[in-house]
């Protein structure tokens, strides 16, 4: 199908033609790694927001010099990536403390990847520090501020004006993409959903990869053209996915490919990244701030008892049958929800089933085993 | 894991006596041997004495006990009538140091619920002890989001586990004087969680007594600090080890003042006598990150066999403040910056020179001949801050040891391990120069 075949195409690569055309026009692209920096920021200054993700890579040869073996594959993947000058694309980079080995990627994307360029101002340093405890007036207040910088520091060095109208704007298209995903979303509620997990999941991965007006447009398409589709005739049970930074849809598929159908999930490149809408009635920097400290959260933020209830909320509403959780090996937060997500499935009863993986596709054999039996034992 | 943990008094009784009595017989042992670098360490150890028979006589008189993390030094919590503190990693801390292994089976409890093994053994073995029932009751819990992620889920985790509120202030990410605001409110919001929870009132002026009892520790650890800049190093490189987790369960009380006051007394003593550590000092080392604390010994190995005393660890690097104790507010705002600035709150968060400039600071002003870096095989941030310390030292010419350990478990390497690798290193990298 050709509308779904363009997302999943335009994510195979750690860039895309659509990110060369948009610097062939004189456009500007901002990386960044975790939705802690707002992407409407970006936008309203004229750029492209690029998320970082390593698909290409296969070693870490080079990031092993500042990272090492017990750091996250992402996060050495990533470094690794720069350090070769693969994301040649950028013209900045926006950091942020998503967790302990993020806040290292930024640096040595700061000290070692990008330090010269910066140094020379031809390249865009900035770092977003986020709080953790959400509801919190004086929390969202400094995470204000930290926005308030990044959105100085953008104008400062792009000669750029970033006004209300702009933001305003970029609020709308950002919350346009949120509500096409949701749409997409809600499609996946049916017995036989018109998408499977991982053609969604290169959907929501492409939504980080593209200008936003080139998203929305190839997303409104798809959703046309999903009428009647049955994107898995047969499958055994539905499953709901959720767990650590996962950008792979073939991760998805080996899940599949055993008949456990994602109709749902809470990954960062997945729901969790357009479930919340900015609310366009606030003042847009006030709007963006409570939006981004108070979305659906990750383990980083002090509010798992917010995250069981979102979680049971979609099961329910999802009509999954069990809850497939992954970690990348070496993640501390996602290893602790582990055991708050395990205790919450003992309590609902809801079977939930945790499996380890690398940032890379790997392990496929050990996988498809323990799908197969987690799916066997709810049958 | 299943449901809520309830206070089991005679799982705790029984653990908690055990170990109180190894702590006397500990002492009791130290001082049989006489080594003068004992003394400290035989002091400090004293202070556990009385620390585990003053929960003894609160869980005994039906107080309230709050639990803090280690990077919230108790000295405020003191301020509050009825409430007595439990600092929620002391077993982590001081197990290993009785026996080597006596952490493990609470560590291996956290992994046998699912907790994975790259989660740090602080946090592993203080939920492991909470699964194992062997803590003290507990009315509320509170702890910062620092030092780390592993800390930030694991207190997520025991929010889950007991029948307690547990409280995280928001710990900031930037040093400056808005991460001061943002944690001074959540220190404050804190402080009317605990009078809600534990039905009392701050009584100001106690706790202004107790924060003159800490600013005094400070000053004294301070001091302690500058005298370890002297050659011969006066006291052995175990004793910053000591010294801060006395602090951590005990600041703000006059024992751990007087536990100071005995250790710089003592120091100022052996350097007017021009004695150190060592008799004969050949080298002198900067340790920097967590020592092993089943192997604090590891410091009397390298004094005995190399002549090579560790004039500064991570912990005995005194970074904090003294708090105004004129108002609450300067209180509050106070603690908040001391906190921001105790050892691991300061380096573990931020931008890697918070790590860094410490690091460097350390290694120019301590006069060390060579560094040695505890390499925590859990600790995430600091593994991906190692290539940042080769250039650093490299830039100053000083041979470095990055040493893989698990700090709270013997198995992932052992002593023999970590003794051959250190050994190995000053037998190739260091002494050939001298």
């Amino acid at each position: 199908m050709k509308e779904l075949a363009f997302f999943q195409d335009v994510i195979q690569k750690s860039s895309n033609d659509f990110v060369r055309q948009w610097k062939d026009r004189g456009g500007k692209v901002i990386g960044y790694l975790c939705p802690n920096v707002p992407e409407e920021m970006i936008l309203a200054a004229g750029m492209l927001p690029y998320r970082l993700r390593a698909p290409e890579s296969r070693d870490t040869t080079e990031a092993d010099r500042y990272t090492t073996y017990l750091n996250c594959t992402y996060c050495r993947h990533l470094v690794d990536e720069a350090l070769r000058g693969r994301y040649d694309f950028l013209d900045g980079f926006v950091g942020t403390n998503g967790c302990d080995q993020m806040r290292r990627v930024s640096d040595i994307f700061r000290a070692v990847a990008y330090k010269e360029a910066a140094e020379q101002k031809k390249f865009f340093l900035e770092y977003v520090a986020a709080p953790r405890v959400p509801f919190d007036e004086r929390s969202l207040s400094y995470y204000k501020a930290e926005l308030a910088r990044l959105k100085k520091n953008l104008e400062a060095h792009f000669g750029v004006a970033i006004s209300g109208d702009k933001l305003r704007e970029a609020i709308r298209l950002s919350n346009e993409s949120r509500r096409l995903l949701r749409d997409l979303y809600e499609l996946r509620k049916a017995e036989k959903p018109p998408v499977s997990g991982a053609e969604a999941l290169s959907i929501t991965v492409a939504s980080t990869a593209l200008p936003k007006e080139v998203f929305n447009q190839s997303l409104k398409a798809l959703l046309s053209a999903l009428d009647g589709r049955v994107a898995v005739p047969q499958y055994r049970k539905r499953l709901f996915l959720y767990g650590s930074e996962l950008d792979d849809p073939q991760w998805v598929k080996v899940v599949e490919d055993q008949g456990g159908l994602v109709v749902a999930d809470g990954i960062c490149f997945g729901a969790r990244l357009f479930w919340d809408l900015v609310d366009e009635s606030l003042e847009p920097m006030e709007a963006i701030a409570i939006r981004y400290h108070e979305r659906w959260s990750c383990p980083r933020m002090v509010d798992q008892g917010r995250r069981k209830q979102r979680i049971q909320e979609i099961v329910r509403d999802w009509k999954a049958d069990g809850i497939i959780g992954e970690r990348i090996i070496m993640c501390q937060l996602w290893g602790g929800e582990r055991v708050m997500t395990s205790l919450d499935a003992k309590e609902s009863g809801i079977p939930t089933l945790w499996v380890e993986r690398e940032y890379l596709l790997g392990g496929t054999g050990q996988l498809k085993t323990r799908v197969q039996a987690f799916l066997e034992s709810m049958e | 894991m299943a449901g809520a943990i309830a206070f089991n008094p005679e799982k705790f009784q029984t653990v908690f006596s055990d170990n109180h009595a190894a702590v006397q017989n500990m002492v009791e042992a130290m001082q049989a041997i006489g080594d003068p670098r004992e003394a400290g360490p035989i002091e400090v150890m004293k202070a556990v004495d009385v620390y585990i028979r003053d929960l003894f006589s609160a869980v005994e008189q039906g107080k309230k006990i709050l639990w803090h993390e280690f990077l919230f030094f108790p000295e405020i919590f003191h301020g509050f009538p009825n409430v007595h503190t439990w600092m929620t990693e002391t077993l982590c801390g001081f197990l290993p140091v009785l026996d080597p292994e006596g952490l493990t089976p609470y560590i291996d409890a956290a992994e046998n619920a699912g907790l994975p093994a790259d989660v740090c053994p602080a946090d592993k073995g203080m939920l492991g002890c909470v699964l194992e029932e062997i803590m003290p009751p507990v009315a509320i819990a509170c702890a910062p989001t620092s030092p780390c992620d592993s800390a930030i889920t694991a207190y997520q985790i025991l929010g889950k586990l007991i029948e307690a509120p547990v409280f995280q202030a928001d710990m900031p990410y930037w040093q400056d004087e808005r991460g001061i605001e943002l944690y001074q409110h959540h220190i404050w919001k804190m402080i009317r969680t605990i009078e809600e929870v534990c039905k009392t009132r701050m009584d100001w002026d106690k706790c202004r007594e107790h924060i003159k009892l800490a600013n005094e520790s400070v000053e004294l650890f301070i001091e302690e600090n500058e005298m370890r800049k002297l050659s011969p190093c006066p006291h052995p490189g175990k004793l910053g080890f000591y010294q801060f987790l006395l602090l951590t369960i005990a600041s703000g009380t006059p024992y751990a003042r007087d536990v100071c006051k005995a250790i710089l007394e003592d120091s100022k003593k052996l350097a007017s006598q021009g004695k150190g550590a060592v008799a004969e000092e050949k080298i002198r080392l900067l340790m920097y990150n967590p020592d092993p604390f089943y192997d604090v010994g590891i410091h009397d190995w390298l004094e005995d066999e190399y002549g090579a005393v560790t004039a500064l660890t991570f912990f005995g690097h005194a970074t904090m403040g003294l708090i105004d104790p004129t108002t609450p507010e300067t209180i509050v705002r106070d603690y908040a910056w001391k906190m921001m600035n105790i050892c691991m709150a300061r380096q573990y968060r931020g931008p890697q020179e918070f790590f860094m400039d410490d690091f460097i600071h350390a290694m120019e002003n301590w006069n060390v001949d060579a560094v040695i870096v505890p390499a925590l095989i859990q600790c995430k941030h600091g593994q991906a801050t190692h290539g940042f310390i080769r250039e650093a030292c490299k830039e100053r010419g000083k041979p470095l040891c990055l040493v893989e350990f698990d700090p709270m478990d013997p198995r992932p390497a052992s002593i023999e391990t970590i003794h051959n690798t250190v050994a190995e290193f000053l037998e190739t990298q260091v002494l050939p120069y001298k």
